[in-house]
């Protein structure tokens, strides 16, 4: 709990608050303001939107305990505002609200609009981009788009008010960039060539590269289980038996997103043809999603020392991690992890050791390309 | 939809950033427009948040000769209003425009949103064309790199934890420069599909084009430029494979677009 | 019973035909309206349910942490709680039991396993975060094809196969085919979208016990019917529960359902006794209840030369999820495609079956336009697709086989009765309003940025305010017929209305007190209309089917002209004169020489001085329950002509719109503002459809999107300015000549917005038979088209799951 005092519709309130609670929930529950309206919680709908510090804010992406000494209105504190009260009666004879949900946000957002163009006329698409993270689901914005070209055609109305003044940005002196260290990591896209795709099973991504080592030695590294889930940066064993059972847990980071998927899984190899496959099937009870997933490999000698190693690692999700629209972003960390195996299975089999990071670390990630790069450009000179 | 229970700080020094932020679970957070949706799905789940938002060496700015410094909390909204000194030549607030939503914009910052590291985020792809740096500090030493270099792929960048973004650094666009901007969205405010930049000085020759909103890093064309899609789409199939042909097309189309629709500064 | 005194008093800015603003505005511009999150209650408790993360999976075990035990409840604990179960009387029709925790099997991402109590909602998800759930993962059935393929997983084991219902009509397409000069074959495909109302749903329940009675806060759009719905599950008599839906942020058919959330919060709050809350949040609404709009048709027409309509077939699935919702049921969508797929047109011969199959996926539901929106897609874009086979105008096309105004009323070839209507004009103005002309030769003259010019267009009817043979015959549990209102004058001569419906949106606040100024000559100021809670209103089956201006409006109308009888009767008295004598209006009884008495002290004088009443005065007093019951209980048909032009992009797939008209004829208008905003939001809805809104399944029916970054609702950018046109046949059957005009925007827009982007595409021979028109559809359909040289529907067959 922290203590925090705010302003809210020129009223000082002090209160301690619960960190994770949000200004939305803050004014709801504690304060009993009940006219800001929650519609989605992740920022789109603009049903809560307020105004902090004379700016509208969306008060479900605002802590209530980071509005410390900032001033906060409410629709509520709009009853007398004469922006409010002009924009009110241009709504209904506009018919711009149905429901009324999405309206004390749609209110505070026409405000903004009027203050920062009043004195101008702006083109009905500049009004609905300035209306765009306001959704409202019964009116088709029709009447909300003339209420407020309603309102900023009447200039006798107008005349009295004064437009919105931002306040200014301070000058201030920084440390100078000639003092600062340049780290210069000008990226070279991988040498290994990986493709993704939608399969039967779900999502595959395949990479091929090519090793310094002869193909026994690759070989004999990859039935290792022990080493193969020590390459896969997250992976950790906890239990492994004769049959090539094993158990364990894989951290995975997606930005500030992480999962820990604790699960089990089988590895096979074939020595004949030289694959090997490692499947396996965990739960993140964090999020409640599942993922079952297979890593196969396979080793071909292509020159005296060299070793052609393909990878491909297929994996499918369920629960709460599956149902976003983005899942190409998973792409780009699969890829990224499979870089990892490679990097590390490479210092395994040139002898070195390379410290173990827990999860998908941007650091290490950003210091084996460095190192990849630095050995490149050795070996080029 | 509530966020797991967190601690809360708020550093006012820029020093006892790093004695805070340290450890894996903590989170840097100034606007909080990208990670707040996160905490509120509970898919970011931080034992502590560090508010840089209030932090007064981050909310200024510094005019140089050749180009701006940008404190890493100016928010979106500000730069639209125009509130800083314009080394651009109208480029940074026509962008900050284009960003979400107005009240998004009001709270989200332009260090924060480099720093989340969104391949479809918009400061990304435009700085990385203009040559833009981001300040990095880690309590002791200042560090800087360029924006393309900083973004590794999505969600991941070069940042180290106890480090944070002071500023963001942008060169002053001189005269006679051609600039590009397209994004494509199916509808205002929503995440980028594809983004396409260009931009060229007039006298130097001198180009930057970048293709973003891949799903992975910016790809960022330079010395050899040309103006030659199958060149472009040689660059993006090497750098995100994960596209299928579909979208590899509308990248290089964004791009086009981009470079047909740029004006003369 | 007409009053020979109504209208010709009132002036037209006043009752029936008035753009009265309306009396709901003020408190929801003040942030004063009462929705139902803003209700607390002391020592009230929030709950969240732990919802299933897969679609199909056997539950083996759910178990929750020693600490928080006391706090989370299961399957096991509601003893004596009953299923939901929404049977049809349809001939072959499976039925389900919806349970209301799972026990022993999940069905759907988003299934009720448990339900978590705590002092806030926060604490309670972390509760349910806590709990862990050993559930065995079954092969789903992700898509309605699927389904009905004979290797498919089976939803409900018992059954041995995925088909809730299917229902037929036959005729002899073959003799009218032979003779036919054109015919066209198409697939066609609606993706399944979540309605999405502004608010979500929520209950708060609390047991009074000086009343001992549940009190139930709902945000329903139907309070008697969940009240009916909760007595069956939770064993309670009517009595003992009240049900009192608040201001509704938005329904659309969202919230015409009894939910097993509503049944699980009053088995906490009366097992607790202490009052619980729940509120929906937006991704429970997203991943666990995207409900609606699923359908899927194989199609056949023959046309004549000219390209009239002679015959039509249809194969037609509708995706009804896993369980029957109550009170509509799994195939009311199904059943009403058979019947309402040949829409506005007269032709020769129909066929169709159509078949609910069963998913895992959530319930479907109802939602605004109903079944009307994918039928008017495959009518209407088959229709196009015989214009370009004939090389005609597809608005002339149109005009071939529209019912002809003389025919009205008409029987059509499913026995649908059409009241009045103007349909080729509606047609002809359409095409005006859009003109026709200058669109074509902007078209020939291409445009310099190499985007493609379309226009398209949509014409079709909305069956509203339906009676009781048409559901009587699909005998849900759910059968209306007649609505009842309650007047009172209050003994300062205002006027309450007492309605059984609910207004969400609608504005029946406003509209239903202009009913009672028309035939009473109150001022709407001094008439207050109560609705949505079912100790104060008589038993109604709520708001759907845009029934309620019809129906309520009718019972109003009624009720108001009963009472003036009595107020004739009172009035004539106090002024000593026969009350032939009387004229009433404009709240007061007058005589013919100019004395007269208000409706105030008619008010006083019965409720507080009856020592001046008439001897033989009548003692049921100031206050009248009167229904409405048509006689013809037919329904209404409004229907709508859209024209749109269009400009797609066709290196980006992607599609604006440049220019939108309506031609809505809604009979009567009791509020022509009102009517425009339905159109309006209707319009919006309907470009949402047509190009944005689509929750995507994977193979493991795992919904693909969870938020509004991913579920893509259309903003001010993208709707355009919509012109709209009335023309106002009045419907022969309804008390003011009125018909039910709430759906009807949302019917038209796919249609008539994908037939413009086919007409843009037809110089590359590309044709987009799925909405939404995503620029990915638009683009493959011009790679396939490319490919092939031909023309080349794209495969819409069953869904692969990966998102558009």
């Amino acid at each position: 709990m922290t203590a925090t005092t705010l302003t809210i519709n020129g009223e000082a309130v002090s209160r301690t608050i619960e960190p994770r609670q949000h200004l939305g929930d803050f004014l709801r529950e504690q304060c009993h303001l009940t006219g800001t309206h929650l519609g989605c919680e992740h920022g789109v709908c603009g049903a809560c939107t307020i105004i902090r510090d004379g700016r509208p804010v969306r008060s479900c992406l605002t802590w209530a305990v980071s509005c410390e000494g900032a001033q906060v209105v409410t629709i509520e504190g709009l009853d007398q505002d004469p922006v409010t009260a002009r924009l009110r009666a241009a709504f209904s004879a506009q018919h711009a609200l149905q429901c009324g949900f999405c309206t004390p946000g749609m209110l505070v957002s026409c405000r903004d609009i009027v203050l920062r163009h009043a004195g101008r006329t702006p083109e009905d698409r500049d009004i609905r981009h300035e209306l765009s993270g306001n959704l409202c689901r019964c009116t088709g914005y029709d009447g909300i788009v003339r209420a407020v070209k309603e309102v900023l055609a009447d200039e006798v109305f107008l005349a009295g008010i004064a437009p919105a003044r931002p306040a200014a940005l301070q000058a201030v002196s920084m440390p100078s960039r000639d003092d600062m260290k340049v780290t210069d990591n000008r990226q070279n896209s991988s040498e290994a060539t990986t493709a993704s795709r939608e399969t039967e099973k779900g999502r595959e991504i395949t990479s091929r590269f090519t090793l310094d080592h002869h193909a026994d030695g690759v070989w004999q590294a990859l039935k290792d289980i022990r080493l193969v889930v020590g390459c896969l940066p997250g992976a950790e064993l906890t239990e492994v038996d004769d049959e090539g059972h094993v158990e364990g847990f894989f951290h995975v980071r997606l930005g500030p997103i992480s999962a820990k998927i604790a699960g089990e899984g089988e590895v096979r190899w074939d020595d004949a043809q030289r694959r090997g496959e490692l499947e396996g099937r965990g739960r993140d009870s964090r999020s409640d999603s599942r993922a079952n997933g297979a890593l196969s490999f396979s080793v071909e000698p292509s020159g005296a020392n060299r070793t052609t190693l393909d990878l491909a690692l297929g994996f499918e999700l369920t629960g709460t991690l599956a149902q976003f629209g983005r899942g190409g972003l998973i792409d780009d960390i699969v890829g990224s992890l499979i870089d990892q195996f490679r990097a590390r299975l490479e210092a395994h089999l040139d002898g070195r050791t390379m410290k173990r990071a827990s999860g998908l670390n941007p650091f290490t990630l950003f210091m084996m390309a460095m190192k990849r790069r630095l050995r490149r450009w050795t070996q080029r000179n | 939809m509530k966020a797991c229970a967190f601690d809360y700080r708020r550093p006012t020094q820029l020093g006892e950033v790093r004695e805070w932020s340290a450890s894996d679970d903590v989170r840097l957070i100034a606007g909080g427009q990208s990670l707040g949706p996160m905490l509120n799905l509970r898919l970011a789940q931080p034992e502590t948040l560090v508010d840089i938002s209030a932090l007064s060496p981050l909310r200024g700015f510094d005019e140089q000769a050749d180009g701006l410094m940008i404190g890493s909390a100016i928010t979106h909204a500000e730069i639209e209003d125009g509130l800083l000194p314009d080394v651009t030549r109208g480029i940074l607030p026509r962008i900050a425009r284009g960003i979400a939503y107005r009240a998004v914009r009001s709270r989200g910052t332009i260090g924060g949103s480099i720093a989340h590291g969104d391949p479809a985020a918009d400061w990304i792809a435009s700085l990385a064309a203009l040559g833009g740096e981001v300040v990095l500090y880690d309590g002791r030493r200042y560090r800087r790199l360029r924006i393309a270099d900083f973004v590794l792929g999505a969600f991941q960048t070069a940042i180290t934890p106890g480090e944070l973004i002071t500023a963001v650094w942008v060169p002053r666009v001189p005269a006679a420069s051609r600039f590009g901007y397209f994004k494509l969205c199916r509808k205002a405010g929503e995440l980028a599909h594809a983004i396409g930049v260009t931009w060229r000085h007039g006298e130097s020759g001198e180009a930057r084009y970048v293709i973003a909103a891949t799903q992975g890093r910016p790809i960022v064309l330079e010395h050899d430029v040309a103006d030659d899609r199958d060149h472009w789409m040689a660059s993006l199939e090497r750098q995100a494979p994960g596209l299928d042909a579909l979208e590899r097309q509308l990248h290089i189309d964004a791009l086009e677009r981009a470079l047909t629709k740029s004006e003369t500064l | 019973m007409t009053s020979p005194l109504l209208s010709a008093a009132v002036p037209p800015m006043h009752g029936v035909g008035a753009h009265a603003t309306r009396k709901e505005d003020d408190r929801y511009m003040r942030g004063r309206g009462e929705f139902i999150a803003d209700i607390k209650m002391a020592n009230m408790q929030e709950v969240a349910f732990l919802r299933s993360p897969v679609a199909h999976g056997r539950v083996n075990s759910i178990t929750p942490p020693e600490a928080s035990k006391a706090n989370v409840f299961v399957a096991a604990d509601l003893v004596g709680v009953k299923p939901i179960r929404a049977v049809s009387a349809l001939p072959g029709f499976k039925a389900s039991d919806q349970p209301i925790l799972a026990a022993d099997k999940v069905r759907i991402v988003g299934e009720l396993l448990a339900a978590c109590v705590a002092p806030d909602r926060a604490r309670a998800e972390d509760i349910a975060a806590d709990i862990a759930t050993d559930i065995e993962p079954l092969p789903a059935v992700h898509d309605m094809l699927q389904a009905l393929q004979a290797d498919a997983p089976l939803v409900h084991d018992e059954w041995g196969d995925n088909v809730f219902q299917q229902t037929f009509v036959d005729g002899d397409i073959e003799s009218i085919a032979a003779g036919a000069a054109v015919c066209v074959e198409r697939e066609y495909r609606t993706s399944r979208q979540c309605m999405s109302p502004m608010e979500g749903r929520g209950v708060v329940a609390v047991w009074d016990r000086r009343l001992e009675q549940l009190q139930v806060y709902t945000s329903t759009q139907m309070p008697h019917i969940v009240r009916t719905g909760l007595c069956e599950s939770l064993g309670l008599t009517h009595e003992q529960i009240r049900v009192v839906a608040p201001d509704v942020g938005g329904g659309f058919g969202y919230k015409g359902i009894l939910l097993p959330e509503e049944v699980c919060v009053c088995w906490l709050a009366m097992h607790l006794d202490r009052p619980m809350r729940w509120i929906e949040d937006r991704r429970e609404q997203l991943a666990a209840n995207a409900n609606c709009r699923e359908h899927h048709y194989r199609v056949k027409a023959w046309a004549d030369a000219r390209g009239k309509l002679l015959a039509f077939e249809a194969d037609a699935t509708v995706d009804a999820g896993a369980y029957s919702a109550y009170p509509f049921s799994a195939c009311l969508e199904a059943a009403q495609v058979a019947s309402i797929l040949p829409g506005p047109y007269d032709f020769l011969a129909y066929r169709c079956r159509a078949i609910s199959a069963a998913t895992n996926k959530a319930p479907i539901l109802p939602y605004r336009g109903v079944a009307r929106t994918g039928v008017c897609f495959a009518m209407e874009l088959t229709l196009d697709a015989i214009a370009r086979a004939v090389g005609r105008e597809p608005s002339d096309v149109r005009l071939e086989a529209l019912i002809p105004p003389e025919a009205m009323p008409f029987d059509n070839i499913t026995h649908k009765h059409f009241d009045s209507g103007d349909y080729p004009q509606a047609m002809r103005r359409a095409m005006a309003a859009i003109d026709l002309p200058a669109v074509r030769r902007r078209q020939a003259e291409g445009e310099a940025d190499g985007r493609l010019i379309g226009l398209g267009c949509a014409i079709f009817c909305e069956q509203s305010a339906h009676g009781t043979s048409v559901y009587a015959g699909w005998g849900i549990p759910m059968v209306p017929g007649h609505e009842q209102a309650v007047v009172r004058m209050t003994p300062d001569g205002a006027l309450e209305i007492r309605v059984g419906i609910q207004s969400h949106g609608q504005g029946l606040e406003t509209t239903l007190a202009q009913v009672g100024e028309q035939v009473l000559g109150i001022d709407i100021s001094r008439i207050r209309v109560v609705h949505g809670d079912t100790a104060l209103t008589p038993y109604s089956t709520g708001t759907w089917g845009s029934r309620c201006m019809v129906m309520s409006g009718g019972a109003v109308a009624q009720a108001c002209r009963e009472l003036q009888d009595r107020l004739i009767d009172i009035g004539a008295h106090l002024l000593e004169v026969p009350i032939e004598a009387v004229t009433a209006g404009r709240g007061q009884i007058a005589t013919e020489d100019g004395r007269s008495v208000s409706y105030d002290e008619i008010g006083r004088v019965w409720y507080l001085r009856p020592q001046a009443l008439p001897a033989g005065v009548n003692a049921a007093g100031l206050e009248v329950t009167a229904g409405y019951k048509a006689g013809r209980d037919s329904g209404t048909f409004s229907y709508a002509a859209h024209a749109v032009v269009v400009a797609v992009d066709p290196e980006f797939g992607s599609t604006e719109i440049l220019d939108y008209a309506v031609v809505e004829d809604g009979g009567v208008l009791i509020n022509p503002m009102i009517v425009d905003g339905q159109v309006y939001g209707g319009v919006a809805q309907g470009i949402g459809t047509a190009l944005y809104e689509e929750m995507a399944f994977d193979r493991n029916a795992q919904p693909q999107a969870s938020t509004l970054a991913d579920y893509l609702l259309p903003g001010a950018t993208e709707v355009p300015g919509v012109r709209i046109d009335h023309m106002e046949t009045p419907s022969p059957y309804t008390a003011f000549g009125q018909k039910g005009v709430g759906e009807s925007g949302a019917i038209g827009p796919p249609a008539a917005i994908v037939n413009a982007i086919n007409d843009a595409l037809s110089p590359l021979g590309a044709e987009v038979c799925q909405v939404p028109a995503t620029p990915r559809r638009v683009l493959e359909a011009i790679a396939a088209a490319r490919a092939a040289d031909a023309p080349q529907p794209v495969d819409v067959g069953i869904a692969t799951g990966a998102s558009a």
